[in-house]
């Protein structure tokens, strides 16, 4: 909808309760005095409003203030910049550089204009255009280096330091072959937990689906599935059987996912934010309309400048990729219209 | 001009931009809040960060300087 300089006019009656004629005349007053102000080579600021001003090419701008753009973009409030890919030179970051973005305020460091920002940086419209590419992979320098085949004339050296050093991993590998087996034999696998902690995930989840499974597939195939996709009729589309098929749902379900039901193992991930109210009420209420419809759905708040935002979010994932990906599965607008946060349970 | 003038000026332009409408006043410019959605942003150090969605005000103008004086 458009709003005239007359319907203006009206609007301004009714909040000032002045008459028509004063209104107009003030707003007539106002308006000579931006345009004065800017010819004589100023800016006059509305406070808390903005900014008027001509630009070198001598066309009147206007530049909203930092309280009128977080209000009226205050469904987003509180939401990040998230870092998908760190600097060269790097691996993946893991949850300590997310701490370190933590600190990043979106609202008053990225205004409209993004380009004066971070100037000689390149903008991608559009949503995770390169998911399918998996992040760099960067394993641990290898043993044999390419510098072994270009430095020929310290290569006596080098192949002397590589010899060491392989015999020093081979009895390295032994030492820790004979341990792992001696431990082994007394208990399962205490090294294995401390080395790979998604292992021990998977157990879990293995052992939750052991426990509740009676007489089912085996439980090798049961985790296999559920860690690819979770099976369609884990969601009750149709309300017709219900018990059995929550059943299913509380049975066959992989730790993360984006429908089922909310895992609390899984609230070290990242979750997919499609609404953002300042009313619990509405919040609780989408919440329970998106489980209805078979997603997993969080409620979380966030205070910003002062406020509370109640976020609904839908999906557990492990990590910002799988998130990304995800959102791709949900209706429109959602499948554009969501930001991913890492999952904040109050 | 009086400072309640100002304020409900402030007020009903804040309203009329929450609730999505382009208000256009004759003399001065159309204001009209857009909505920006998210985006990827690549750094040379090659950085990506994922931008989150955000409603901006746009405000055009016919009025040049130059036409003024």
């Amino acid at each position: 909808m458009k709003i005239d300089k007359q319907k203006l006019v009206e609007l301004l009656v009714q909040k000032t309760s002045m008459g028509e004629e004063e209104v107009k005349s003030q707003l007539d007053q106002l308006i000579e005095r931006i345009i004065d102000a800017a010819k004589r080579g100023k800016a006059l600021e509305i406070r808390e409003f903005g900014l008027f001003y001509f630009d070198e090419d001598g066309e009147l701008k206007f530049d909203p203030s930092d309280e009128l753009s977080t209000e009226i973009s205050f469904k987003y409030a509180g939401m990040k910049p998230v870092e998908l890919k760190p600097e060269r030179d790097t691996t993946f970051p893991e949850a300590e550089e997310d701490d370190d973005f933590e600190d990043f305020d979106f609202l008053s460091d990225i205004p409209g204009d993004d380009s004066n920002v971070f100037p000689g940086t390149e903008e991608e419209k559009g949503v995770f255009a390169d998911q399918e590419k998996p992040a760099e992979k960067k394993k641990s320098t290898p043993l044999k280096s390419p510098k072994f085949q270009s430095n020929k004339r310290s290569g006596s050296i080098i192949w002397v330091f590589a010899a060491i050093l392989a015999v020093a991993i081979l009895v390295l590998a032994y030492l820790y072959f004979i341990g792992s087996l001696a431990t082994s034999t007394q208990e399962p696998s205490p090294a294995v937990t401390q080395v790979e902690p998604e292992a021990l995930n998977d157990e879990n989840v293995a052992a939750r689906d052991d426990s509740t499974e009676e007489s089912e597939a085996p439980d090798a195939e049961i985790e296999m599935e559920s860690s690819v996709e979770p099976p369609e009729e884990i969601i009750p589309a149709d309300p017709a059987e219900p018990a059995e098929e929550t059943d299913v749902s509380n049975e066959d379900q992989s730790l993360y996912g984006l429908r089922g039901s909310v895992m609390e193992e899984a609230n070290n991930g990242y979750s997919i934010v499609l609404h953002s109210f300042t009313e619990e009420e509405n919040a609780r209420s989408t919440s329970e309309n998106l489980t209805r419809q078979g997603y997993r759905s969080i409620v979380s708040s966030r205070t910003v400048a002062d406020r509370t935002m109640w976020r609904v979010s839908v999906g557990q994932f492990e990590t910002l990729q799988n998130a990304q990906q995800a959102t791709r599965d949900l209706p429109e607008p959602y499948n554009v219209q969501n930001f991913i946060q890492r999952i904040q349970i109050n | 001009m009086e400072s309640k003038f100002i304020i409900a000026f402030k007020e009903v332009l804040r309203e009329q931009f929450i609730e999505q409408n382009a208000v256009e006043i004759d003399g001065l410019g159309q204001f009209e809040v857009k909505h920006r959605e998210q985006y990827q942003k690549k750094f040379e150090s090659g950085k990506v960060v994922l931008m989150p969605p955000a409603d901006v005000v746009e405000f055009k103008s016919n009025i040049k300087n130059s036409n003024e004086d």
